[in-house]
């Protein structure tokens, strides 16, 4: 009896433990950490994954994906651009074709991601808490998401 | 892609290498840090057969592949934007312009573009996947399918948003340059890679509000005011006519509520055709509305009615023996494979005709198109 009570409270504090790392999860707004841009607000952010004009300081902000995590980039569909990913790609092509406006660039890898920000002025890309602060680099600049 | 290669061969090289040559000249400049190169390609094929025709030569039936490149360049505020189209009967430079953004809501652009005037032209190009419809409103046909208005201006033009606190703005757009001429039965625009002299000027306005400028939602309104030379000794029709001036004015709409969308453009002419002894005014409203309803996530049922009034008695019309008066088209549309799609149409057209009556057929269109990548 003892035994099986012993098993359940470690299966409880297990799926607890589960629980709470799932609840620190975040994504957040990352830049090179030379840029100095300390801010960026959501309509912006939206702005510069819409290719829209966005500057600092003069400089085009320039945003970026990585599209090889689809937890990932069903975060970014619903809180960034708040459309579906059909939409949105439509979106970006229409804008293309009519003004030449330049699509996001895209990284499955997140080492070439990094290697762009920082080759940027003031690049963005969203990135989870954990792979931003592994990153040598980068700077963190809002909180995008987080888990319940 | 043999096609399209055999397009190209069929169509002589001395444009392509021009073409070439010309975004050439960027590479250099695309090698900086934060450039972005953008390639686009809308290949389509168009089937289209008629019957009831009220004359047999009213139109001939057609199998057309067709091949849009898009190329797009951006490197900090400067961009380059280049259009060229391919098909079995054309090959052409749509677009070739250089911009200049300066701030976030200004863009300079010079170069060949098409009018800021024309909502349907400006929205979609010749980017056949984007729009749902396989044909063109009437008013908006390009100028070789004897559409009324100029479509290609070769010049300046600039494009400012201002954007309010919230996701609304209304967006100008001014541009200026050389109008098409008006030769044998249609116009013909200033061609870059060809260029010759005694084009008029042309001046294009537009103001549009939108609710969200992520979405394409907007209403406004147009202007457009051109000096149309005339090359009098190209037609008989064209004796004595020395230059056609047209004021075109225009509100559009561009709604989608849910699954329905609206777009529609109404457009005010009037037109002054200066012959050597007299000039002659001409006063036409011509338009069209299209519904779209998306029944499910990849199918489209939609129709537009393509409509004049005082067409019959414009002398500027009658030079355009081509251009469509009216139409009653229904289609469907099924997207499939994320980026492409299968469209048919069938609608009831009039004609301008050579003469006082109208030319009138039943057509049906065919049409696959996509878009890569």
């Amino acid at each position: 009896m003892i035994h099986r009570f012993g098993l359940l409270a470690f299966f409880v504090l297990a799926c607890l433990q589960a629980g709470s790392v799932r609840a620190e999860r975040s994504v957040v707004l990352v830049t090179n950490e030379e840029c100095a841009m300390e801010a960026m607000s959501m309509l912006d952010i939206r702005k510069a994954y819409f290719g829209i004009a966005v500057s600092y300081e003069g400089r085009l902000v320039r945003a970026f994906r990585l599209n090889n995590d689809d937890e990932l980039s069903h975060i970014f569909f619903q809180t960034v651009v708040a459309m579906s990913e059909k939409s949105y790609e439509r979106r970006l092509l229409s804008m293309l074709l009519k003004y030449g406006t330049p699509r996001p660039q895209e990284f499955r890898d997140i080492g070439a991601l990094v290697a762009a920000l920082r080759r940027s002025d003031c690049g963005i890309a969203y990135l989870w808490l954990d792979d931003a602060t592994s990153q040598a680099g980068l700077r963190s600049i809002r909180l995008l998401w987080q888990s319940d | 892609m043999t096609l399209f290669l055999q397009l190209i061969a069929a169509h002589g090289w001395r444009r392509q290498i021009m073409l070439a040559l010309v975004l050439c000249a960027f590479v250099p400049i695309a090698s900086a840090e934060d450039s972005q190169h953008d390639f686009l390609l809308f290949p389509s094929v168009d089937t289209f057969d008629t019957f009831n025709e009220s004359a047999p030569d009213v139109g001939d039936s057609f199998v057309r592949p067709s091949l849009n490149v898009l190329y797009s360049y951006n490197g900090g505020r400067f961009r380059v934007l280049g259009e060229y189209l391919w098909s079995s009967t054309e090959a052409e430079l749509e677009r070739l312009k250089v911009g200049w953004q300066a701030g976030d809501n200004t863009m300079w652009w010079f170069g060949r573009f098409h009018s800021t005037a024309k909502f349907w032209t400006s929205e979609y190009h010749h980017g056949q996947f984007m729009q749902t419809s396989i044909t063109r409103p009437s008013i908006e046909e390009w100028e070789d399918e004897s559409g009324p208005i100029p479509s290609h201006i070769t010049g300046l033009s600039i494009e400012h948003t201002l954007p309010r606190t919230d996701e609304t703005a209304w967006n100008l757009g001014f541009s200026f340059g050389l109008a098409p001429k008006f030769v044998e039965d249609k116009l013909h625009p200033y061609d870059m890679l060809n260029p010759e002299s005694d084009h008029g000027l042309s001046y294009n306005a537009r103001i549009a509000y939108r609710p969200s400028i992520f979405s394409d939602n907007q209403v406004g309104l147009l202007a457009g005011w051109n000096d149309i030379t005339v090359d009098s000794e190209s037609s008989l029709n064209l004796t004595d006519l020395d230059d056609i001036q047209q004021l075109t004015v225009g509100v559009f709409a561009d709604w989608q509520w849910d699954k329905l969308r609206i777009l529609a453009n109404v457009v005010h002419f009037k037109n002054e055709l200066n012959y050597t002894t007299e000039s002659v005014s001409d006063v036409f409203v011509a338009g069209y509305l299209q519904l779209e309803y998306k029944t499910g996530d990849d199918w489209t049922v939609f129709g537009r009615v393509d409509a004049s009034s005082s067409e019959d008695s414009s002398p500027y019309l009658r030079l355009l023996s081509a251009y469509v008066s009216h139409r009653h088209m229904l289609g469907v549309r099924w997207d499939f494979h994320e980026k492409q799609s299968l469209t048919m149409e069938i609608a009831d057209t009039s004609r301008q005709g050579a003469g006082v009556s109208h030319d009138n057929f039943k057509e049906v269109r065919f049409q696959w198109s996509s878009v890569f990548p």
